[in-house]
């Protein structure tokens, strides 16, 4: 056998022991296999071919033999104007990067840890020298780097060079970017509670329920108490009846009413992150 | 009695419950150093569920382990450096090649040169047998290879301690063969203490052993000890001819134990003599059968008791008494 000279054992803080490692192996499961093509395909005809719809193609013409009012032709060419296209579509994409990827998040997260518990890699994993820290840790830092850039970061930047060629005109950056930054904060809520369901629960019938439920309790309540709207990622999205949504705010380059929602979708990301260390820590397997 | 630093596993009233039910009963488990340790147990006795706790992948509900030094509960992360496993049922990421799968366990315990690493994976496949399949996903192999792989991904860290699960139960006799003959290959290297039910692999290559059953410890010693039967000694002896006056004889002895006459044919009878002094008797029983003119000695030598007569009298001794 070869003598044991020239390799160092790893020296790495017990709580991060085995991290690089397994982000390593998580990042490859994303970077090194068709996995990031299909999605990028992916979000790329959910979201931008419904940012392309409304923007770049126009209402057909009315045919001459339909009499229309004068009001009712003013309305047709101020829905048809440039302006109320490209707001159109901010808005239907905003909708969309909320909620479809939602879902797209909780498909793809619901087997990353329940998987490793059912087919039994993960003891095979937790045999090693690794910090049951470390395996949630790079499953949340691969998978959530991997989404927020394919879902997020990239459909938003080709949708800004649609709103931008749209308009003729660059659309402002920094209000553009806080939005953008606001939905992959919304990513994050949702990633963070699948990834902590994951390590409660062996049944992924539940995985995939409990975030569709929230979501459903969220959309079912807030309406009816409006001021639990600020407890929620929701905010980000809604618009109420007395302040428009945070990303709607954003966009348009208006100070953000409360923030809130921001501090407190942050603190349940962390919460969900130290449930589902302190959940794995006692997984026995 | 081992001194505490010649003992790779030491376990105190290792206990562990599930709902209820104890799958494991204050085990207390001596294991020494560069030893080949099998242990043995009816299928559910508890083996996977000592070996689990032993590696912090469950936690007891009582009692301590201590694995080369170090608590397997407060140092889990630590055992796990110096310890290999091989589950009995092993799992590795399918689509990866046995290179990467030996790459992707490397690359947990040591940083270093890629070149070094390189070499260190290939003199483990090559230790293994697997240098000609190393690049090949492991979906594609048979249960002997996943075996040998799983083995090599327990070396690859050269441990103090290899643990296995179970390593040869789910193959083949030619995959068996293989296997055994890798942990021969090993013991030289490391401590191996190994879960198993195939007795026959156990005398084949472990010094030490340890019975359980139904969670309980029913014996641990070197396995000579274990097949001399311990305390007593017992000697095969085959003569021809009237053999009454020659039992009464030797039973009448104060070093024999007891005397057992089994039937036998064509004239001749054989005898099962324990005794409780072996010098003495190896000294006095010959003489005192050959002397004897009603019978002609046929056969006579040390009875060696096999490991499973010697498992299933302790297993089933401890089932009827418990």
């Amino acid at each position: 056998m070869a003598a044991n000279v020239v390799l160092q054992r790893r020296k790495e803080p017990l709580w991060r022991k085995g991290f690089v490692n397994m982000l390593r192996k998580e990042n490859r499961d994303w970077w090194r296999t068709r996995r990031w093509w299909l999605h990028l395909i992916l979000w790329l005809l959910l979201l931008n071919m419904a940012v392309a719809a409304p923007l770049w193609l126009q209402n057909a013409e009315v045919p001459p033999s339909i009499k229309l009012t004068e009001e009712q032709r003013q309305q047709l060419i101020e829905r048809n104007s440039l302006d109320n296209r490209v707001q159109d579509a901010l808005r239907t994409f905003v909708d969309m990067s909320a909620i479809v990827v939602l879902l797209g998040v909780v498909i793809v997260m619901q087997n990353s840890v329940i998987d490793e518990k059912q087919t039994g890699t993960g003891a095979w994993v937790m045999s090693k020298p690794v910090a049951r820290s470390s395996f949630i840790l790079a499953k949340l830092v691969a998978n959530g780097g991997a989404l927020i850039l394919l879902a997020v970061v990239v459909q938003w930047i080709l949708a800004y060079i649609q709103f931008s060629l749209a308009k003729g005109a660059a659309q402002p950056i920094v209000p553009y970017l806080l939005s953008m930054s606001l939905i992959a904060l919304n990513l994050l809520f949702w990633l963070t509670l699948t990834l902590m369901l994951g390590t409660l629960f062996n049944n992924r019938g539940m995985v995939i329920a409990i975030p569709l439920a929230v979501l459903f309790v969220m959309l079912v309540i807030t309406p009816r108490v409006p001021a639990l709207l600020d407890f929620t990622p929701l905010a980000f999205i809604t618009d109420m009846p007395t302040k428009r949504s945070l990303v709607q705010l954003a966009m348009s380059g208006q100070p953000l009413q409360t923030v809130l929602p921001i501090i407190v979708t942050t603190v349940w990301c962390v919460v969900f992150v130290f449930i589902a260390i302190w959940r794995f820590s006692r997984e026995e397997f | 009695m081992n001194n505490s630093t010649d003992l790779v596993i030491s376990t105190e009233n290792l206990t562990k419950s599930f709902k209820g039910v104890n799958a494991l009963k204050s085990l207390n488990l001596k294991v020494p150093k560069n030893s080949i340790f099998g242990f043995l147990g009816p299928n559910g006795a508890g083996k996977t569920t000592a070996i689990k706790l032993l590696l912090g992948l469950a936690r007891p509900t009582d009692g301590r382990a201590t694995i080369v030094g170090l608590d397997a509960v407060r140092d889990s992360v630590a055992v796990r450096e110096r310890v290999g496993y091989l589950a009995q049922d092993p799992r590795y990421y399918e689509s990866m090649t046995a290179r990467e799968t030996l790459r992707y366990t490397a690359d947990y315990f040591y940083s270093g040169p890629a070149n070094a690493i390189e070499e260190r994976i290939d003199d483990t496949l090559e230790l293994v047998g697997l240098a000609d399949k190393a690049d090949r996903p492991i979906k594609g192999f048979s249960g002997g290879e996943r075996q040998r792989l799983g083995i090599a991904q327990a070396q690859i860290n050269y441990p103090d301690l290899l643990i296995l699960d179970e390593p040869a139960a789910a193959l083949d006799p030619m995959g068996r063969h293989d296997v055994l003959e890798v942990m021969e290959r090993l013991r030289k290297h490391t401590t191996i203490f190994y879960s198993t039910h195939i007795l026959s692999d156990v005398q084949r290559v472990s010094d030490t052993v340890a019975i359980l059953d139904r969670g309980e410890l029913v014996a641990q010693a070197p396995i000579e000890e274990l097949l001399g039967g311990g305390k007593s000694t017992t000697y095969s002896v085959v003569v021809k001819g009237s053999a009454d006056a020659l039992r009464t004889r030797v039973s009448n002895q104060s070093w024999v134990t007891s005397v057992n006459v089994l039937p036998g044919s064509n004239g001749q009878t054989a005898m099962q003599v324990s005794v409780s002094d072996e010098a003495t008797a190896e000294a006095e029983l010959p003489p005192l059968i050959v002397d004897d003119r009603d019978v002609t000695l046929i056969e006579y030598g040390l009875q060696k008791q096999d490991l499973e007569e010697v498992f299933m009298s302790m297993v089933e001794g401890h089932q009827n008494g418990s």
